[in-house]
């Protein structure tokens, strides 16, 4: 029965490598840089373990002929606008944002709106509130990722909805994903692959889902 | 003749130095040796009416929590914005660890024409700030709270750095607007696998 169960799951994830990975073009963004850190532990910084799972996240995509770009690709401080400036040029399928979060939790944060947004003030934090037609897009693919990232790690995942600008004002179905802190998790080698292979799984969740 | 000129002059003198003892006695008595009397009128103690309650409102988990604060009567609505910040700076009693970064100065305060509250912090309010979105947030939103809640005729609050306007102060949010429309739309949380919060 042990036997039957491990090889259906390894079946299973046979399955889900196998599948196809429909959206073309992906932007990865790592959260912080330059003299923002981010969340530090130690010599661990956010800046850091963003930009290396950003770039083997990208590695991983392009070995499956996606086109990747990321926002930044060394330790640079980029401002907020900038990189939604960035994504808005490359008019993605899927961006991905990387940061950390404050607890040893996995946390997924999709966007939101305010109803009445009619606001000049609001229109302009919103810049524009390019997310307003990917909306359903995005909470589908943070859904994903998460379902993908609790059959991983078998762990708890935390979806929230927030006016976040690097959601809000972007033009592509999108995520911010907070990785547990590194107060929590040592994040070597083996510990990154896990992490992409899990976020790789759940775009390909998102894809299907998508059909 | 003489003698009773003399008895009278003596017994004025009597008269007098009985009444500059009896001066000395009762005034002795009145304002005691070493305690000037006007301290004696500023030290006499505050009643209970001159103090005021100041609504602070800290992050907790996932949300934010109240204290009450009771300070010496303010009159005046700016100083009463000055205590509103420096209590919220001081962070949450009886919490070891606070999302409140540390060595923060209030280091101006001014309200505008359009009854905006501009709040000039130091540089550590960015530079000692660790935490992610929801920390961001909510640190953002209990200052917000803690300064509408308190202060009459202010529409909105704005934070510079070093009278400064800057981008965000920790990757995630933006501060170059009034709070506002950055805090109020409520966080919603979805869900989680097992029902309770991060942080907690």
């Amino acid at each position: 029965m042990i036997v039957s169960l491990s090889a259906q799951k390894k079946e299973l994830q046979l399955e889900k490598q196998s599948m196809p990975i429909l959206s073309k073009v992906f932007v990865i963004d790592a959260g912080h840089g330059g003299y923002d850190f981010g969340i530090t532990s130690g010599d661990v910084s956010e800046k850091d373990i963003s930009l290396s799972l950003a770039k083997d996240l990208s590695t991983a995509l392009s070995k499956k002929g996606k086109k990747v770009f990321l926002t930044r690709k060394v330790d640079q401080y980029m401002s907020l606008a900038d990189r939604i400036n960035f994504v808005n040029q490359k008019s993605p399928d899927v961006f991905i944002s990387l940061h950390f979060s404050m607890s040893e939790k996995f946390v997924l944060y999709s966007p939101k709106f305010e109803d009445q947004g009619s606001n000049e003030m609001v229109d302009l934090y919103n810049l524009s509130s390019r997310q307003k037609k990917y909306i359903g897009k995005s909470k589908a693919l943070s859904d994903s990722i998460g379902q993908s990232i609790k059959d991983g790690f078998k762990a708890d995942v935390i979806h929230l909805e927030m006016p976040l600008p690097l959601l809000n004002a972007v033009g592509a179905p999108s995520v911010i994903i907070e990785l547990p802190s590194p107060r929590h998790v040592v994040y070597d080698q083996q510990m990154r692959s896990r992490i992409v292979n899990s976020i790789v799984n759940g775009i390909t969740l998102y894809g299907q889902s998508a059909i | 003749m003489n003698i009773r000129r003399l008895s009278g002059v003596i017994l004025l003198i009597l008269l007098f130095l009985g009444g500059v003892a009896g001066g000395y006695l009762y005034l002795s008595k009145v304002f005691p040796k070493g305690k000037p009397a006007v301290e004696e009128i500023v030290g006499t103690p505050t009643k209970a009416e001159d103090l005021f309650p100041l609504r602070i409102y800290y992050p907790h988990g996932n949300q934010l929590q109240m204290e009450e604060r009771r300070l010496p009567r303010r009159t005046v609505q700016i100083a009463i914005a000055e205590a509103s910040v420096e209590e919220y700076l001081k962070g949450p009693k009886d919490v070891t660890v606070s999302n409140i970064p540390r060595d923060v100065r209030l280091l101006g305060l001014y309200k505008d024409a359009d009854s905006i509250l501009y709040i000039d912090l130091s540089d550590e309010f960015r530079r000692n700030f660790q935490g992610d979105a929801i920390t961001e947030f909510l640190l953002l939103k209990g200052l917000y709270e803690s300064l509408i809640s308190n202060i009459q005729d202010i529409k909105d609050v704005k934070v510079l750095i070093e009278g400064k306007e800057i981008e965000t102060l920790g990757g995630h949010l933006y501060l170059l607007y009034p709070l506002k429309d950055v805090v109020l739309p409520e966080t919603n949380f979805l869900y989680s696998d097992k029902k309770d919060n991060k942080n907690e």
